[in-house]
């Protein structure tokens, strides 16, 4: 078990930001009373590439252009254009974003995209290039969840469709993937690769309304947009910094 | 393209393929397992998943 002897602020600051994000993100999920307002937490979420690369700069000393506080600002005016709603559904849809429920589930997704973008940067600065603990991690967020559910009490409905998204979900997101995207940033093309991750805002909302068959309206479609601009942009100004 | 550049960036992009998927099935099992039920058993999947496989990895 090598990774328990990886340093100790890398294994309880970098945990504990690991399982803040997923705790936060699953809860605004779930906070969410309609379907097509988890397209909304969603992009939210996705504020977390314009975090990381603005919180870069104070954590590991990197210098930006002047682009990025006009990145950030783009990826925020996404998201507000995506709360806001638009046609007939204006009011509705700002009536929920305003009830408690709203705020928390807002919230709960601002804090996953911050805690996000604070574990990106600490990680590298506190952790080791050759090993991480992302298996402890997920663990740890697991223990979390279930304290949740202890405390919360539900209900739950053991449908086939349920188990097989919990199994996608498990091996596929939280295990394959960082597998996957790990052997890809070290012997793929990084770039490509790098770029291509700006378009997973937009690819997340698209999929995601076709699986919860929700229609995406024109206000979040240009909430995906400048939010996957503001991501660019931000990290464009890294290259600009004087 | 060599071929394990190839390889390695096409899993990069099934990684993400994979994560932009993640929102909506976090949502179908929210409405069906729950909230936080779903969520713990997938990540106690994936945790002990990942940590056999790094434990079998190591030397």
């Amino acid at each position: 078990m090598g990774m328990l002897r990886l340093p100790r602020r890398y294994l309880w600051g970098c945990g504990a930001l690991f399982v803040a994000t997923n705790v936060s993100l699953y809860a605004a999920i779930g906070a969410c009373e309609e379907r097509a307002q988890v397209l909304v937490v969603g992009l939210i979420n996705y504020l977390w590439p314009a975090l990381t690369v603005a919180l870069s700069v104070p954590i590991l000393k990197r210098r930006a252009g002047r682009a990025l506080p006009l990145g950030c600002l783009t990826a925020a005016a996404g998201t507000a254009a995506a709360m806001l709603g638009g046609g007939e559904m204006a009011g509705a849809d700002m009536r929920f974003w305003l009830s408690p429920q709203g705020i928390l589930a807002a919230a709960m997704a601002l804090i996953a995209a911050l805690t996000w973008g604070l574990y990106s940067n600490l990680a590298r600065q506190w952790g080791s290039p050759e090993q991480g603990a992302v298996p402890l991690f997920v663990l740890a967020t697991a223990a979390g969840l279930g304290g949740l559910r202890l405390l919360r009490p539900e209900v739950s409905h053991w449908t086939a469709k349920g188990i097989a998204e919990l199994c996608v979900l498990g091996v596929g997101s939280l295990m394959a993937a960082y597998a996957l995207w790990d052997w890809g940033m070290r012997r793929g093309a990084h770039s490509f690769l790098s770029l291509a991750s700006y378009f997973v805002p937009v690819a997340s909302t698209a999929i995601t309304s076709l699986y919860l068959g929700v229609r995406p309206g024109a206000h979040v479609l240009l909430g995906c947009v400048l939010v996957a601009a503001g991501a660019m942009i931000s990290r464009w100004s890294l290259s600009q910094a004087p | 393209m060599p071929g394990e550049l190839r390889s390695a960036t096409i899993g990069g992009l099934a990684a993400l393929g994979i994560w932009a998927l993640s929102i909506s099935l976090m949502r179908g099992m929210s409405e069906s397992i729950g909230t936080f039920t779903g969520p713990a058993l997938a990540s106690l999947l994936a945790g002990a998943l990942s940590l056999a496989c790094a434990c079998a990895g190591s030397p």
